[in-house]
């Protein structure tokens, strides 16, 4: 199984990849979505028409950049969950199909396990075992990986994911959408310690976030200030948000006794974040390129090479919207 | 000429392949079930006429409105075979569609198709029978069934689902107007082969499906 094709589209990202067993990743492309702006948030319908448009573009044209045909490829790699039902079902339909059509196996492959693994793909890679921070729009939470397949759910969001409270807290400030770069952005001129912010959960033991409090506190800060008092809110949130996971991570190495923190999930690209974690937990953090940290399908490709023992002709286009970490084999 | 054509836009599953112009079939009234039918129906017709998916050398495939994750289905799924061996692909309507399963033989001189969109709304498509061919009159709608406007009073062939849930309300709304209704009929991919040529093909990545509802934000 040398040239495997890994196809995401679990969310607003479009993603096409192609890793060779040899060669590592030799061509990625990532779409992101743009028409979701307006509403605040991912609308799951416009997800889904946005994949179909884009995705088989982008197969054509990675192919092209990498000067191969469909017929050169030895397997499928696809986001079979967990994500949004209709769009997963986009790239799960084409994804299967192209593989029945050639003759190859099909391989369903979790995000999460994608993003867990995509640190492998830097050079050089983190060895196992390590933590792994996933903190995205749709996700915030801490895994144990002590191997390919060996992964433990540490703790997660009971509520909003930290990606959903900046793009909560970016409405709230009237600013734009994704809500994490503008609330960053805007926060570069406020002071964080003008205004008292919870740091929500961190006074009790456990490695579970909470973001909801964090955004109600938000909003009744909004409702009585100016609005030239909003960078300092926008700075004094996003400080929150960084120290609460940073403690958090910081609990989660003690506990686990590992030597090593890796970050993945759009939310990890913010400065203030980085700033925090290397603060406490300097010289033990590792940072994929930003480009991996993103949805993509590279980590799809790859993951999906680590799978392979998994890839099936079965024929079947099945996703799993819902599909916990840890039930994950290794 | 080898043709493969899908049918997924609403609850009846259906695949056809055309081995030129014996065509073989498989269907069923599958609500939601058609990512698990379709690739394994696919593979079961090619095999039975000792073919494999790169002896196909075009697609035909629903192109809505539908339900749109099903619709969406077989859409990935023709785009996934196009694109392993470059085949082009027809974009049939479904409504289209359904007017030809209603009246194969285009004897009828106008055809109503009607299909339940749900959230209380139906998808309806005019057609006139010349010649044998059913040609659109006006576009594809999406109404509540008590607004449906007809272009005139017909008489009508009038079918699909959109007969079956909205039968009440469509009653005053077509009495007098129709010849015939076939509530039981559905779009199928025999039909969507039949009326490959009349749309040109384009390549996966140019295929474009037509939900005709587009407000889906509100």
């Amino acid at each position: 199984m040398q040239n495997i094709i890994g196809i995401e589209t679990s969310c607003d990202e479009t993603g096409v990849a192609l890793y060779n067993a040899d060669r590592g990743l030799v061509g990625d492309l990532v779409y992101t979505q743009a028409d979701h702006a307006a509403y605040g948030g991912v609308v799951p319908e416009l997800a889904s028409r946005d994949h179909v448009r884009k995705l088989p573009g982008m197969i054509r044209e990675l192919l092209d950049r990498a000067e191969m045909t469909a017929r050169d490829l030895d397997a499928v790699a696809y986001t079979a969950g967990p994500g949004l039902a209709g769009a997963l079902l986009v790239g799960a339909s084409t994804s299967v199909a192209l593989a029945a059509a050639l003759d190859v196996p099909a391989i369903a492959v979790h995000h999460m396990e994608g993003h867990l693994l995509s640190p492998l793909l830097e050079d050089p890679a983190p060895d196992f075992p390590f933590v792994a921070l996933l903190v995205s729009g749709g996700h915030t939470m801490l895994v144990a990986v002590e191997g390919f397949g060996r992964y433990r759910l540490l703790g997660e969001t009971l509520d909003d994911a930290a990606g959903e409270a900046f793009d909560k807290t970016a409405r709230l400030l009237g600013l734009g959408y994704p809500g994490g770069p503008e609330v960053a952005r805007l926060a570069e001129t406020g002071d964080p310690d003008r205004f008292d912010f919870p740091r929500p959960m961190t006074n009790r033991p456990g490695l579970d976030f909470s973001f909801s409090g964090l955004k109600t506190h938000t909003r009744e800060l909004v409702a009585r200030v100016a609005p030239e008092d909003h960078a300092d809110v926008a700075a004094g949130f996003e400080q929150a948000v960084a120290e609460t996971l940073a403690i958090k991570c910081k609990r989660a190495l003690k506990e686990t006794r590992m030597q090593r923190l890796v970050i993945a999930g759009g939310v990890s690209a913010n400065t203030r974040l980085r700033a925090e974690l290397e603060r406490r937990l300097s010289g033990r953090v590792y940072y994929p390129s930003l480009k991996l940290c993103t949805d993509n399908g590279a980590m799809i490709a790859h993951a999906g090479w680590y799978r392979r023992a998994e890839a099936n002709r079965d024929g079947m286009i099945a996703v799993r919207p819902r599909w916990p970490i840890d039930s994950l084999a290794g | 000429m080898n043709r493969l054509g899908l049918e997924t836009a609403t609850d009846f599953c259906s695949v056809a392949l055309d081995v030129d112009g014996e065509v073989s079939l498989r269907e069923e009234l599958a609500p939601r079930r058609h990512a698990e039918l379709l690739i394994p129906w696919i593979r079961e017709l090619l095999a039975e006429r000792g073919l494999g998916f790169g002896d196909l050398d075009a697609l035909a495939v629903s192109r809505g409105p539908g339900g749109f994750t099903s619709l969406r289905i077989g859409l990935g799924v023709a785009q996934g075979i196009a694109l392993a061996h470059g085949l082009p692909i027809h974009a049939v309507s479904t409504l289209a569609a359904l007017a030809r399963a209603a009246d194969p033989e285009g004897r009828a001189d106008h055809v109503l198709a009607v299909l339940d969109a749900r959230m209380s709304e139906v998808y309806a498509g005019f057609f006139e029978g010349r010649e044998g061919v059913h040609h659109p009159i006006g576009a594809e709608v999406v109404v509540p069934p008590a607004k449906l406007e007809l272009p005139h009073d017909g008489p009508w062939l009038a079918a699909g689902s959109g007969l079956a849930s909205y039968g009440d309300v469509l009653e005053s709304v077509l009495t007098g107007k129709v010849s015939a209704k076939h509530p039981d009929i559905w779009p199928d991919a025999r039909s969507v082969l039949a009326l490959a040529d009349t749309v040109d093909p384009v390549p996966a990545w140019e295929l474009e499906p037509k939900y005709v509802r587009d407000d889906v934000t509100s």
